[in-house]
C-alpha cells in the first residue's frame, strides 16, 4: 500500500528549477535511498517531503491525503505526527541536553516523558550520555540523538538527510544498522545520500539530476540482514 | 507549559552573555523611565504645592520686608523675619477697590536661644479669615487649633513629648504637615492669638527692635487679598502700590506664572530626554532582539521541524523575551528607587527647585509602569519576529540559519 506519493511535483526559485515534475510512489515499509550529485534537487525534494517547504505545483500525497492543500497550522500537525526528521548537520538545540532534545519533541507532539525518552536514548545506545549537551557529544552520537528525536513520536515515515555525511565509518555503520533495524520493524525510510555506500544499503534507489528524477531501480543487492 | 519555559529558562541561563546584555538593556530603559517620570512628578508636585499655597490672588507685604527677600521668596519658601505694618496701611489695603476679602498673616522668627527649642520661622494666620494655610492643615489634621496649639511643617523636629518652646513658654504640637518640598516645611503655624503671646514674650525677653512702635494686637506681617469677581488682581495689585507707600504688593499669578514657566520648561526638557532614551533604548532593542531572532532562525526552524506550531514558538520567544524583561526590570527598579531619593534632594538643592516627591501609591504605579512599558515592548517585539519566522518556509530558514 502507497504511504507516499509525488504526482508532478516542481519547485521553482526565481529562474531555478530545483525540481521538476517529479513522480514517485514509496509503499508503507519500504527504504528508499535518493542520490544525486550536488544541486540535483534532492534537499528539495526532502523539504517538500518533510513539509518544510511547498512544492510550486503538482501534488504530495501522504497516507491518501493531499498534503500540499493544508494550511500551515494543518500541515505542522501532519508533519508532527507522520515524520521524523534526520539532519546532516543534527540540528540539535546547542542548550538542552540530549534527553532534553528528545523531550521537546514529545512536548510539541503530546507531552513530554522522561522514561520514554531515555529509553529512545537506550536504543539509540546512548542513555549513558543522557545528560551532556551536544557540544559535549561526538559527532556519531549527536546524530544518535537526532535519531532518538526523530523516533520518539512512533512515526510512519523517517525522513534523513544526509544521515552519515558527517560521520566516520564506524558511526555511519551504527546508524545504518539503526535504519536497518527500524525498517525491519515496519518503519519507512527515505534516505537522501550521495554516498554510494549508503545508498546501497536500501531497498529502492531513487537517482536525480538537475531537478530531475532519471532512474528509479529496484536494489538487487539488498538484504534485510545485512 | 512547565516544561516549556524550562527550556525558555536553560536557553537563559546557558547564554548567559546574551542574557545579561538584555537584561542590562532593559535595566537602562526601566531606570531612565522611572526617574524620569519621577522627576517630572516631583516637579509638578512641587509646582501644584506652590499653587495651592498661594490661595490668595494679591500679596502685600511692608516695604521693610524686602530686606529679607523678594515676596515670592518670602511667602513661598516661609523666607519671614520680624517686620510689620501698620493698622492704617491694613486699613488702606483693606479699603482699595476691588479688595473682596483680607486675612492677615504675623511672622516671627524663634530665637537660637535658651528661650526657644529651635531657630525657625513662625507664621500666624487668622483661622476666621484664612483661606491659604487651613486648607493645607486640613490636609493632615481636621481637629480644631486652639490656643496655645502649633502645627509645624514636616522638617521640624519633634520631641516625644510633643512640646515645643519658644520664648520661655512650651507650645503643644497639634499636627505635623505633609512636605511640600518649599522652606515651608521648616516653618511653624499657629493662631493669632498664640504668634501675638509671642511676639510679646519676645518683646519682653529679648527687647526685639522690630517691635518697637509695634501694635502688637494690630500688625501683620502679610496680607493676603482676594479679589472682587470681575477685578484683576495686577490692577489691584498696582492700585495699592500707589497708594499705600509703605506697603509693596504683587499679584500671586505673577509670582507663580515664572516658576510655572521655568518648571513647564525643565519638566518638558526632561520628558524630550526621557522620550529620547526610551525612542533609543527601543530602538536598541528592536535591532537587538531582530539581529537575535535572525541569529536563531536555525534554533526556531528546528523547533517548526519537530512540531511546534506557530503559536508554541510564538510563546517560547515570547516567554522568554518576558523572563528576559521582567528580570531587567526589576534590576532596573533595584537601583533607582533607591536612588529616586538622593537624586530630588540633589535636584531640589542644586537648581533651587520646589521638588515634591509622589507619595507611595504613585511611587508603586511608577514602578508597575516602568516595568511593565519595557515588558510590553520586548515582547510585542519578540512578536513581531516570531510572527516573521512562522511565515517563513521551515526548508529556507534552516538553510539560511545553517
Amino acid at each position: 500500500m502507497s504511504l507516499l506519493e509525488l504526482k508532478d511535483v516542481s519547485k521553482v526559485y526565481g529562474e531555478l528549477h530545483a525540481l521538476e515534475k517529479a513522480n514517485l510512489k514509496v509503499d508503507k515499509g519500504e527504504w528508499i535511498a535518493i542520490m544525486g550529485p550536488s544541486g540535483s534537487g534532492k534537499s528539495t525534494m526532502m523539504n517538500i517531503i518533510g513539509c518544510m517547504d511547498r512544492p510550486s505545483s503538482g501534488q504530495v500525497i501522504f497516507d491518501g491525503r493531499d498534503i500540499t492543500k493544508e494550511s500551515r497550522k494543518k500541515l505542522t500537525e501532519f508533519h508532527r505526527d507522520k515524520i521524523g526528521l534526520v539532519f546532516q548537520q543534527f540540528h540539535l538545540i546547542n542548550y538542552l541536553n540530549a534527553v532534553e532534545n528528545v523531550m521537546v519533541a514529545q512536548y510539541y507532539h503530546s507531552m513530554p516523558d522522561e522514561k520514554e525518552a531515555l529509553e529512545a536514548l537506550e536504543r539509540v545506545g546512548l542513555k549513558d550520555r543522557a545528560r551532556h549537551l551536544p557540544s559535549q557529544l561526538s559527532g556519531g552520537e549527536q546524530q544518535r540523538v537526532c535519531i532518538a528525536r526523530a523516533l520518539i513520536n512512533s512515526p510512519e515515515l523517517i525522513l534523513a538527510d544526509e544521515p552519515t555525511g558527517n560521520l566516520d565509518e564506524a558511526n555511519e555503520n551504527i546508524v545504518l544498522d539503526i535504519f536497518r533495524q527500524l525498517h525491519k520493524e515496519g518503519t519507512s525510510l527515505i534516505v537522501v545520500t550521495h554516498d554510494p555506500e549508503v545508498g546501497e544499503v536500501a531497498q529502492r534507489i531513487v537517482r536525480l539530476d538537475h531537478g530531475k528524477i532519471i532512474s528509479d531501480k529496484k536494489n538487487e543487492s539488498f538484504s534485510e540482514g545485512e | 507549559m512547565k516544561f516549556a519555559f524550562n527550556v525558555s529558562l536553560k536557553n537563559i541561563r546557558r547564554r548567559p552573555f546574551r542574557s545579561a546584555a538584555l537584561g542590562a538593556l532593559v535595566m537602562l530603559l526601566t531606570i531612565c523611565l522611572f526617574l524620569g517620570a519621577e522627576v517630572i512628578l516631583s516637579l509638578q508636585g512641587g509646582l501644584d504645592a506652590y499653587r495651592s499655597r498661594l490661595g490668595a490672588d494679591v500679596i502685600v507685604t511692608p516695604s521693610s520686608a524686602s530686606a529679607h527677600g523678594s515676596v515670592d521668596d518670602i511667602f513661598l519658601q516661609g523666607i519671614t523675619g520680624n517686620y510689620y505694618m501698620s493698622e492704617k496701611d491694613i486699613k488702606k489695603a483693606a479699603d482699595t477697590d476691588g479688595v473682596q476679602s483680607i486675612s492677615r498673616q504675623f511672622y516671627l522668627t524663634s530665637a537660637k536661644a535658651g528661650c526657644c527649642s529651635a531657630r525657625v520661622q513662625i507664621i500666624g494666620f487668622e483661622p476666621e479669615t484664612d483661606f491659604s494655610v487651613l486648607p493645607w492643615i486640613k490636609e493632615s489634621y481636621s481637629g480644631e487649633i486652639r490656643n496655645g496649639d502649633i502645627v509645624v511643617g514636616s522638617e521640624i523636629s519633634v520631641p516625644s513629648d510633643r512640646q515645643i518652646k519658644f520664648y520661655g513658654k512650651k507650645y503643644n504640637v497639634a499636627a505635623i504637615l505633609g512636605k511640600t518640598g518649599t522652606g515651608l516645611d521648616n516653618a511653624v503655624f499657629t493662631g493669632y492669638d498664640t504668634i501675638k503671646e509671642m511676639a510679646r514674650s519676645a518683646a519682653d525677653i529679648i527687647s526685639r527692635k522690630e517691635f518697637s512702635g509695634v501694635n502688637i494686637d494690630n500688625t501683620a506681617s502679610a496680607l493676603l487679598i482676594r479679589v472682587k469677581d470681575g477685578y484683576d488682581p495686577q490692577t489691584v495689585a498696582d492700585d495699592i502700590n500707589i497708594h499705600i507707600t509703605k506697603v509693596q504688593a504683587k499679584a500671586s499669578k505673577s509670582m507663580i506664572s515664572g516658576l510655572s514657566d521655568g518648571l513647564s520648561g525643565i519638566s518638558g526638557i526632561i520628558a524630550v530626554l526621557v522620550g529620547a532614551v526610551w525612542v533609543f533604548c527601543f530602538i536598541i532593542m528592536l535591532m537587538v532582539f531582530a539581529l537575535l531572532s535572525n541569529e536563531r532562525k536555525k534554533e526556531f526552524a528546528v523547533f517548526r521541524i519537530i512540531g511546534a506550531s506557530g503559536k508554541m514558538l510564538t510563546a517560547v520567544m515570547a516567554g522568554e523575551t518576558a523572563v528576559l524583561c521582567l528580570a531587567g526590570s526589576a534590576a532596573g527598579l533595584l537601583v533607582s528607587v533607591p536612588l529616586c531619593f538622593p537624586l530630588s534632594d540633589m535636584i531640589h538643592s542644586s537648581l533651587s527647585l520646589p521638588l515634591l516627591m509622589p507619595d507611595g501609591a504613585v511611587l508603586a504605579a511608577l514602578c508597575a509602569g516602568a516595568a511593565v512599558i519595557p515588558l510590553i515592548t520586548g515582547v510585542l517585539i519578540s512578536l513581531a519576529s516570531a510572527v516573521r519566522i512562522t511565515k517563513a518556509e521551515t526548508g529556507l530558514l534552516l538553510r539560511e540559519g545553517a
